[in-house]
This record gives C-alpha cells, structure tokens and sequence, in this order.
C-alpha cells in the first residue's frame, strides 16, 4: 500500500526517537514544539504527571526519581505550580505530597491540551512511527476522548490500517505501561472499517460520533476512508 | 513487575502443581481453540473463547514455574509475569495478550460487535502459536509435567 507522503506527516522522521523514561515524551518526538513553550522541559514533565494521574499525591524525591530531574530543579517548578494554583501540596509524617488541583477552572482543559499535545499523543505517536506507513488514521475515543476518564479508564485507541492487533501492541505495549493505563486498542482493516461505517455498524457509529483525540490523520482523512 | 513483588502485594501465592494440573489445563485449552475455529460464533465470541485459551496456557507456565495468581486482576497478573517466567522474549506476547485481556473485557461486559473481523482469527492463531510455545518451555524446563500420570 502506498499513501501520499504528506498524510503520514504527523507520524514520520522525528518521531523516531523512543518515549523517555517516564514515558512523556522527549524534545524530539512532539512536532507540536509544546514542550518550548514551557520554562522547562522538567515543568512540562511534571505537569504532565499531575495532569494524567490527577487522584495521585507525589513526594518530591519520588518524582525526582521518577521525572530524572535533580531535586532542586524539581522543587523550582513544584513552586512555579503551586504559585499558578494547578497543584496542592499537604504535609503529611515528615513528607510533603503534591497533587494536581482539580478545582483549577482550567484544569480539564489544560489536560486536554496536554493529552491533545505533549502527553498521551506524543506517547502513541512516537510508538506508531515504526508503523508509519500502515496506519492511515488512529485516534483516541471514548472516556479519556471526552475527558470523563476515571482513575481506572482504560484508554481507548482507534486504528485503521493494514496493520495486525499483535503488531500494534508490541509498539504500544511500552505506552501503556509507562503511562500506567491500560490500553484497548482496536484495529480495523480499511476494507471491514468502510463497509461497517457505510452498514451504520453500531460500534463504528458511535465511535465516529464521539469525540476523538487524533494520533495519525485527521476528521478529514478519517471520512475519505468511510467513503 | 517481579514476581517477588507481585507475591508481596498478594497478587501472587506460591504454588505447587502437578502433572494432572497441567494435563487438565490443556483440555481447556484445546476445547477453547477448538470451540473458538466455530464459524457461526460472532468475532466477540470467538475472540472471548480463544482469549481464553490463550489465559489457561500462561496458567500453566505460572503454575509450573511454581506460582498461582490471586484476587482482582488475575489475569492481568497471570500476564503480566510471562517476561519472567518464560524470559524477555515474551514482553510482546504478553503485550498483545494483555491488549486482548482490556478488549476482551469490553466485549463480554459492555458492548457487543467491538472485535473486528480481523481480531478474532488472529488471536486463535496467535493462541496456537503460545501453545506450542508453552509445550516447547514445559518440554525444555518443567519435562515431568507433560508426563502421563
């Protein structure tokens, strides 16, 4: 199968690098270039943890370890979130823990952003690169989609392609374990894809009809391939 | 996840199998890559039947390596240890298993007609596949298992 080299743009060349220890993403892999928009790439680490896992405390030496960030500059964006209200920190034995503030009125959005961005996209756009040019369209739908994830939501993935389920999760294994979610992924051949979205096919229906956060192509490329 | 830490959470309890343990397990299996060949069977049926399949022979590579899994989330532990029990090699098997436990979920308890045409043959295939794998790993490491009682 060949495709017209500018549909693969959101998953080719750049991506080639593999997501970091924390399972974020590095400077190389988002074309998005969020990551300079930030004062630094810790922040963006870090505001991406509290971010994903919202229901979780963390104490500064653990997120130290686990963003591989030295302690100081760890405690400089601690202060930089605290001062800007996205998180909260309680004192509890001789440790200090911080959490997202969900009350933040911006805080479902910046998530989003995150998830639209840097986080989760990157993440599964960096592991599909391998597979760039048989994945024609592949995105995130139902809860984490439509920002009403839980703690325990699993993170729905779309793909259409001529791909096989095995393929896709030996490069998505990774993701899902670094991010610490679990991942349903759905693959569909192009031929089975058109004839269930043109049958009304009431699963394809209802995942056409939500909402979508796009790893590889666009609403665009998606309604080609509905035909 | 180390077995060692999967034993300290609980998740895992040490266990002693036998011959017949195993022998029983693999009728299960076979019944299930039998049952999930069946044409007429919707692809969630198929799927969730040789899923299962795929579920009784990691089983038999935990039990034999000397452990059973406990509480919630047994299959996804009894997955999860492959890489340890049988060695590295088996990270993507037990990705694709554990992406096939998350789908399979989905279709026994939420909504019907999620398995793709596509889906479904391919993990009876890749479950016969790990059955002559995990015959081959019992032969090489755990030989008076497969011997008749």
């Amino acid at each position: 199968m060949t495709r017209e080299p500018t549909r693969r743009s959101s998953v080719r060349g750049k991506h080639s690098r593999a997501t970091n220890a924390v399972g974020v993403f590095t400077n190389e892999i988002g074309e998005t270039g969020w990551v300079d928009l930030f004062a630094s790439r810790t922040l963006v680490v870090l505001l991406t943890r509290f971010l994903m896992r919202p229901d979780e405390s963390f104490y500064q030496q653990e997120l130290a370890k686990a963003v591989g960030a030295r302690l100081y500059l760890v405690q400089r964006e601690l202060a930089r979130l605290e001062r800007a209200s996205l998180i909260t920190k309680t004192p509890r034995g001789n440790r200090v823990y911080y959490r997202a503030n969900r009350n933040h009125p911006a805080f479902e959005d910046l998530k989003r952003a995150f998830l639209k961005t840097v986080a989760l996209g990157d993440a599964l756009r960096a592991a599909l690169a391998p597979l760039a040019d048989r994945v024609r369209v592949a995105f995130v739908y139902g809860s984490y989609a439509a920002g009403q994830e839980t703690v325990g939501s699993d993170v729905d993935l779309f793909m259409v392609g001529d791909l096989s389920s095995r393929e896709a999760a030996s490069v998505l294994g990774p993701v899902g374990r670094e991010l610490a979610r679990e991942l349903n992924t759905a693959v569909y051949s192009l031929a089975e894809f058109a004839r269930k979205a043109q049958a009304g096919h009431h699963f394809i229906k209802e995942v056409l009809g939500g909402p979508k956060v796009f790893v590889v192509g666009d609403e665009d490329e998606l309604g080609e391939l509905v035909g | 996840m180390s077995l060692e830490s999967l034993l300290a959470e609980g998740r895992l309890r040490q266990h002693r199998t036998s011959a017949k343990e195993i022998a029983d397990l693999l009728q299960v299996v076979d019944r299930d890559l039998a049952d999930a060949a069946l044409p007429r069977l919707s692809a969630d049926r198929r799927y969730g039947t040789a899923y299962n399949a795929a579920l009784a022979l990691a089983s038999i590579v935990l039990h034999a390596a000397g452990y059973r899994s406990v509480g919630i989330g047994h299959h996804w532990t009894t997955i999860q240890v492959l890489p340890e029990t049988m060695g590295p090699q088996a990270q993507a098997r037990a990705d694709y298993l554990d992406n096939c436990r998350t789908r399979r979920n989905v279709a026994d308890y939420d909504r019907a007609g999620v398995i793709s045409d596509t889906e479904a043959p391919e993990l009876l295939v890749e479950a016969k596949a790990f059955r002559a794998e995990v015959l081959e790993w019992l032969r090489a490491n755990h030989p008076s298992l497969l011997s008749s009682p």
